[in-house]
């Protein structure tokens, strides 16, 4: 049984479309590969996956065999926000969400051995890139979600936990969308706690600073 | 103390250059989670111990360094002369095109870095030289060591240069009425709109810094009168011809905070001290 789900990678500071691919019962058994270029915390996810199914009251599929690939399988991958989607692509397999395909949105999130899940680097890049892509809906760590949902153009759903994920493949319509308003938020975030008024003296070092940032040069005192 | 500050004088950041910064800092993890968006322009104080991989960026998979988490805001290096000298080379490459390559055998990766440098140093390794209330003990090779480990090159490629007196005792408790940021920043802003209506037509150009001598020519006109200082200030100082330009491209940027469309040699003598490096070491 095969199962597909979309995820996304760092690279630089932009982010490309990992499609992450998962087969049940095809090798040897027993045996959970992750292929694609994993670097060690990708590899490790194996284990925070199978402890997060168990204590959250899935099966993983003992004894068969789990092969993922994460494609395109000839860029190194890191970090470990694929754990989610490739607990869902373990779950799909198995008939979770009842033959509903899950390429619609886009996961990212680290796995807890509760089945929590935590936050992970560079959501905001993906965000963007899931735009780029056209996928409209994207799924991320509650942590994340208002860093996601500052790009326009595509939903943004924060879950807390597995089975949240779960339901929200399966009922998607009992879930609401981060909503921001990015250009009031950054009228909030303007604000800074210092004020060089508060420096006594050095007039002239603040008259240079000042003819510095007015025409973008570079100073040294 | 006022480097600390210096953001707080620029001007606003624009909806992009905000995303471009929360990203930046999101893919190095130092993002608070709740915060979504960063509004602020970065300030970044690298120790001095920093490694190059630390100030450009590197690993395996390599990650933003400090100049790429400056992006948009201000890099400010603190004795600048403890600094290996290998690490500050590096800032060669992100001072001219605003952005750093990291290139290794499997991939090449290219991070935003368009910061404002700013240094500190002391005159000498004491920290007295030239300092009317304590003596210098320092010998002269001792400091041509400390000042050396900053190459001409790099010190070529820094704008302004002053000196920073100790503050007298009634500065410190005077309660003498300085201006707020949101004043400075106000004259800044238009400072910077008057750049970008003069550059409208040239690509790639927002700024006065940026200026190539195509366009030091077309816009640094300067009186008969502000030739004779300009003369003067050259050959006794022994300026270089980078440093003329500088000083040119920074007196334009001071009669633009003034609102003047010329250069007068007020604004000319204001730039011209701005050199005092090149006099008290390098000339």
């Amino acid at each position: 049984m095969l199962s597909k789900a979309l995820s996304a990678a760092v690279f630089g500071i932009d982010a490309y479309v990992v499609e992450v691919e998962v087969d049940v019962g095809s090798g040897r058994m027993g045996d959970f590969n992750v292929v694609g270029l994993p670097d060690i915390a990708v590899k490790e996810s194996r284990e925070r996956i199978k402890s997060a199914l168990k204590n959250c009251g899935f099966e993983f599929p003992n004894p068969q065999s789990v092969t993922i690939n994460l494609a395109p399988a000839d860029i190194r991958k890191e970090g470990s926000g694929f754990d989610l989607p490739m607990a869902l692509g373990i779950l799909g397999c198995q008939g979770t969400f009842f033959g509903k395909p899950l390429n619609g949105q886009l996961f990212l999130g680290e796995l807890s051995l509760d089945g929590s899940v935590r936050p992970v680097r560079g959501t905001l890049s993906a965000a963007l890139c899931a735009r780029e892509q056209g996928i409209r809906n994207v799924v991320v760590p509650e942590a994340n979600a208002r860093e996601a949902a500052v790009v326009e153009g595509i939903e943004v759903y924060a879950i807390r936990s597995l089975p949240q994920a779960v339901d929200l493949v399966n009922a998607p319509e009992s879930f609401k969308p981060v909503q921001l308003d990015a250009r009031a938020l950054l009228a909030d975030a303007a604000q800074y706690p210092l004020d060089p008024r508060d420096v006594r003296g050095q007039q002239g070092a603040k008259r240079a600073l000042e003819v510095a940032c007015a025409g973008s040069h570079k100073s040294f005192s | 103390m006022l480097a600390m500050r210096i953001p707080t004088i620029f001007p606003p950041m624009s909806l992009e250059e905000a995303i471009e910064r929360t990203r930046i800092h999101s893919v190095a993890g130092l993002l608070e989670d709740a915060l979504g968006l960063v509004g602020t322009r970065p300030f970044r104080s690298p120790r001095h111990t920093i490694s190059d991989a630390g100030l450009i960026g590197g690993g395996a998979m390599p990650r933003p360094g400090e100049v790429s988490l400056g992006h948009n805001g201000v890099l400010f290096l603190d004795e600048l002369p403890e600094f290996q000298r290998n690490v500050l080379e590096v800032l060669r490459q992100p001072l001219e095109e605003g952005a750093v390559t990291i290139s290794r055998a499997a991939l090449s990766v290219t991070f935003p870095a368009r910061f404002m440098l700013a240094a500190a140093m002391n005159p000498c390794p004491c920290g007295f030289f030239d300092d009317s209330s304590h003596e210098c003990h320092c010998t002269p090779p001792q400091i041509q060591r400390y000042v050396s480990k900053i190459s001409g090159p790099l010190l070529d490629r820094i704008d302004i240069h002053i000196d920073v007196p100790a503050v007298k005792y009634k500065e410190l408790r005077g309660e003498a009425a300085t201006e707020d940021s949101a004043a400075v920043r106000e004259r800044v802003v238009r400072a910077r709109k008057r750049q970008l209506e003069r550059f409208a037509s040239e690509k790639r150009i927002y700024a006065n810094a940026q200026m190539p001598p195509k366009l030091i020519r077309k816009h640094c006109a300067i009186s008969a009168e502000g030739e004779k200082l300009l003369e003067t200030a050259v050959t006794r100082l022994g300026l270089s011809a980078r440093a003329h330009d500088r000083i040119l491209k920074v007196a334009r940027t001071i009669a633009d905070l003034d609102s003047a469309a010329d250069i007068a040699s007020r604004h000319l003598s204001e730039a011209i001290q701005y050199r005092t490096l090149d006099r008290t070491y390098w000339a």
